[in-house]
């Protein structure tokens, strides 16, 4: 019987991956809790050895077994798992990973840090570690007794196919039992009716052993689901003692399932949220095609409504309706294959801040939420990094070191904390540390030497903080391996922009920062409010409105005779005509500020008025690339397509402020950043009464 | 769609899925989509050629070139829409029921020209294509394939990826130059 293996190659690479996943996090959770699940890292470890040795995976195979072994004296108590024992398996974790990389691209694997982890973990074991063999138990101090043990082993015909062999599980099971096997042969067939694929033996086997039964049924562990195995004690040498030690176990861990019998719920738990690989371009073109219906769904809709008598055809109606919530709970559902849990970038995080508290003497407390806020993929994809950043920055720059902590009279032992949740239409992601906080002073200082504000400005906090966004600004003391050198800031911040996102930062000095990343949930649709400008309609992103108004003539005031601002409680917002911004053939549209609606929208907290003809409504549309079939735009982030068919266009704000303040040769921000504190300063509510500002800057508008 | 773009949008299709027995049988003669604009009749090469629909909207696209006529709903893409006579600096007219849309796909884009009307699918020689005369500096003959008679007439066979190209819908790299001076 010959089966290519080869093809399963890649799909237990990708399990080991995850394997190793589990195995990580089980270490960090037992040098956090101090209370190991062993038994869930073993298993994790045991499972990359096997599957590794099944595929001819032998460098894997051989290295996992020294981790293996490692793991196997921690369980047996012989070695105690300490800060250098945790360093070195999560190392050893490493050079795994690096081995199924390597495995995975065809190439030679870097053996250089292999053979070091190889040497400290050997070290670990006294240095006898002998290649293939598993440390037995005999070996094991605290128990002497030995049982015996019946095992009806009757596989599922396909078992083999599976790619297991009976004789390696019985192989196994000799290492650490002795097994007398008698092989049952009444099912095997007349040789003419046998399927070569299929296995038609089953074998009893008797085992003497000191290993407990959980040993025992790991022999099993790949074959469980593809076969019928009773295990049955028969005799209990020494029962008390074996008991006993089952028992202390079990209180130890009480929490947490030990062995593979209580195991078992978990595992088919696990059976039902199983998962399928499928190909995202596969996913993209599903949700293309479902947005597709829905405007067809629309445009039916409008067709049947304008050409049938509504009365006397309720029932065609009512079809419509149902097939409209059917397609647009199809695409709800097909946008939600897109979404993963966070906690698929949350993951990596604990390992990294270990890693770098240690190197920089810190103690810190990480502290995640349980990361199942789920995301659209891509934007999980992206935004990994960044959080990588802040954390980091968070550990070198936000957390003092112990002695410090200790001197401010704070636990010694800073706190890191990773929240994830949704409000509203988004994600928010809180980075909260409870280190020395951010110094205003000393950012305003650095941004006045830079040249990057005037030294008599006057900012609010949250605005001396965002500073720290620009290219090269940094105040670390000195550069670190770890952070300092100032960039990266800025590219988080791009990193957050590019995916529509947006970044606050509050902090307060002594007490801590927090950083709190707010993100769409996907990157395909978006909620936005249909404008009309002449013939045109703009779609602008919900997200940033912060509201409407009908604008008063005398509301309305010029600077250097170019820039329209606006005057709203207090404020000047300057104001942008879609219709210049964006000239089109037919240039229609409104002129006259009293008839049209001025938009106000914040972008990274500059307030700009967009004037437009109307308001058409809210909808949530699908963004369609420009670029596929055109060029991009400026001012415009994509296109979608409305309900009767025809293409609207979706504004891109900050691109469009850009863009304005480019062709004005004005910074808008400046003006949106003037206060004005005059007289009537107290709140008008009645935007009919005058406001007209005494500024020598401003004059009344003359082009209205 | 009228029965008329229905019955060529039909031949367009015929023909490309036949092409590649006929190419091997005589690979000198290639079929073209013929089009008029103005008096004159130009012809593309038809596997380039997705498509023809009618004239519908198009939504204006902000600061284009004037030969952009906007953008158009094609099943679900997003398509520019690029007005010939413009493009060729021609004298302006009204659209009427005959003014048509020819969907090229040029090097992976999808783009709708804006020509008078449609004629047929033409079968081109290739021994019957004449060079292009050098107009000199006032047009652009850069994208024109070459002339060839048929019957009374002289196809003009443009080459719209080079078309394209000069259209700044491609040149995307320099575009982006552009930019960022």
């Amino acid at each position: 019987m010959s089966i290519d293996i080869s093809q399963f190659h890649e799909t237990f690479l990708e399990e080991a991956c995850e394997h190793l996943r589990d195995f990580e996090t089980g270490l960090l959770d037992a040098e956090t809790t101090g209370e190991a699940d062993l038994d869930s890292i073993f298993r994790a470890a045991h499972s990359i050895k096997g599957g590794a040795g099944t595929f001819g995976f032998d460098e894997i195979a051989n290295f996992t077994h020294v981790v293996e072994s490692v793991l196997q004296n921690a369980r047996d108590g012989i070695l105690t798992l300490n800060e250098k024992v945790v360093t070195e398996l999560l190392r050893s974790i490493d050079v795994i990973s690096e081995l199924i990389q390597a495995a995975k691209e065809s190439r030679d694997p870097n053996i250089q840090i292999r053979d070091e982890v190889y040497e400290s973990l050997s070290a670990f074991m006294g240095g006898n570690i002998k290649s293939e063999d598993k440390p037995t138990q005999e070996n094991k101090p605290k128990n002497e007794g030995f049982s015996l043990f019946n095992v009806d082993f009757i596989p599922d015909p396909h078992m083999a196919q599976t790619g297991n062999d009976t004789l390696n599980i019985i192989r196994e099971l000799q290492e650490i039992a002795t097994v007398k096997i008698t092989c049952r042969i009444d099912n095997v067939p007349l040789l003419h009716e046998m399927n070569e694929h299929e296995i038609y033996l089953s074998w009893l086997l008797e085992l003497e052993t000191s290993s407990p039964q959980e040993l025992l049924e790991e022999a099993f562990m790949f074959v469980e689901d593809d076969s019928t195995i009773t295990f049955t004690k028969i005799a209990n040498v020494d029962i008390e003692k074996v008991e006993n030690d089952l028992a202390e176990d079990k209180a130890e861990k009480s929490k947490k399932p030990t062995g593979v019998k209580q195991n078992k719920p978990a595992h088919a738990a696990k059976a039902e949220t199983a998962f399928i690989r499928v190909a995202v371009d596969k996913v993209d073109a599903l949700i293309n095609m479902v947005g597709e219906l829905v405007t067809n769904n629309a445009m039916l809709e409008l067709q049947v409504k304008k050409s049938i008598d509504i009365e006397e055809n309720q029932k065609m109606l009512s079809a419509i309706d149902h097939m409209n919530s059917h397609t647009r709970n199809l695409q709800e559902s097909i946008m939600a294959i897109r979404m993963m849990p966070l906690e698929f970038a949350f993951s990596r995080f604990p390992r990294m801040v270990r890693d770098t508290a240690q190197k920089l003497n810190k103690k810190i407390n990480f502290i995640t939420n349980d990361g199942q806020t789920e995301l659209d993929r891509t934007v999980i994809e992206k935004i990994s990094d960044p959080l990588n950043h802040l954390i980091r920055n968070a550990i070198d720059h936000g957390i003092e070191s112990p002695e410090d902590r200790l001197a401010a009279g704070k636990v010694e032992e800073g706190r890191i904390e990773l929240v994830a949740f949704y409000r509203g239409g988004n994600v928010v992601i809180d980075i909260i540390d409870d280190g020395k906080g951010l110094d205003s002073e000393a950012i305003f200082k650095k941004a006045v030497d830079k040249g990057l504000v005037d030294a008599n400005a006057h900012l609010t906090e949250s605005d001396i903080f965002k500073f720290i966004f620009h290219n090269g600004f940094s105040t670390a003391q000195a550069v670190t391996d770890v952070s300092g050198r100032g960039v990266g800031m800025d590219v988080v911040a791009k990193n957050i922009k590019a995916l529509n996102g947006s970044i606050e930062i509050s902090s307060e000095k002594g007490q801590g920062t927090k950083f709190s990343i707010s993100l769409p949930l996907t990157l395909a649709i978006v909620d936005g409010m249909a404008t009309k400008v002449g013939d045109q309609t703009y779609i602008i992103p919900l997200l940033n409105i912060v509201e409407s108004i009908k604008p008063q003539k005398d509301k309305i005031k010029t600077v250097n005779d170019n820039v329209e601002v606006l005057f709203i409680r207090g404020e000047y917002i300057p104001l942008l005509r879609l219709k210049k911004s964006f000239t089109t053939e037919s240039n229609k549209g409104l002129t006259s500020i009293t008839e049209g609606i001025a938009i106000i929208v914040e972008v990274e907290s500059v307030k700009v008025a967009l004037f437009v003809d109307e308001l058409l409504g809210q909808l949530q549309v699908v963004i369609k690339n420009l670029e596929d079939n055109y060029k991009p735009v400026e001012g415009l982030s994509g296109a979608t397509i409305l309900g009767d068919g025809t293409v609207a266009l979706i504004v891109d704000l900050q691109g469009l402020v850009n863009m304005s303040q480019r062709l004005n040769k004005f910074k808008l921000k400046e003006i949106g950043k003037h206060h004005f504190y005059g007289e009537n300063h107290e709140v008008q509510t009645h935007e009919t009464e005058s406001l007209i500002p005494s500024s020598q800057q401003l004059q009344e508008s003359e082009t209205l | 769609m009228n029965n008329e773009h229905q019955k060529l949008n039909k031949e367009i299709e015929l023909n490309k899925f036949g092409l590649d027995d006929e190419r091997e049988e005589n690979e000198k003669v290639k079929q073209y989509l013929t089009f008029q604009v103005a008096d004159e009749v130009y012809g593309v090469d038809i596997l380039k050629v997705q498509e023809i629909r009618g004239w519908s909207h198009a939504t204006q696209m902000p600061n284009a070139p004037e030969f952009i006529r906007g953008v158009m709903n094609l099943r679900g893409s997003v398509v520019p829409i690029l007005d010939i006579r413009r493009r060729f600096d021609m004298e302006e007219v009204q659209f009427t029921p005959q003014t048509v849309i020819i969907v090229v796909n040029v090097q992976k884009r999808t783009i709708g020209m804006v020509v008078d009307a449609v004629s047929d699918v033409a079968d081109i020689s290739m021994d019957n294509i004449r060079e292009s005369p050098d107009f000199g500096a006032s047009i652009d003959s850069s994208f024109i394939e070459g002339l060839s008679p048929q019957g009374e007439d002289m196809v003009i066979l443009i080459n719209v990826d080079a078309m394209m190209k000069g259209s700044d819908l491609i040149k995307l790299d320099e575009i982006i130059e552009e930019h960022e001076e």
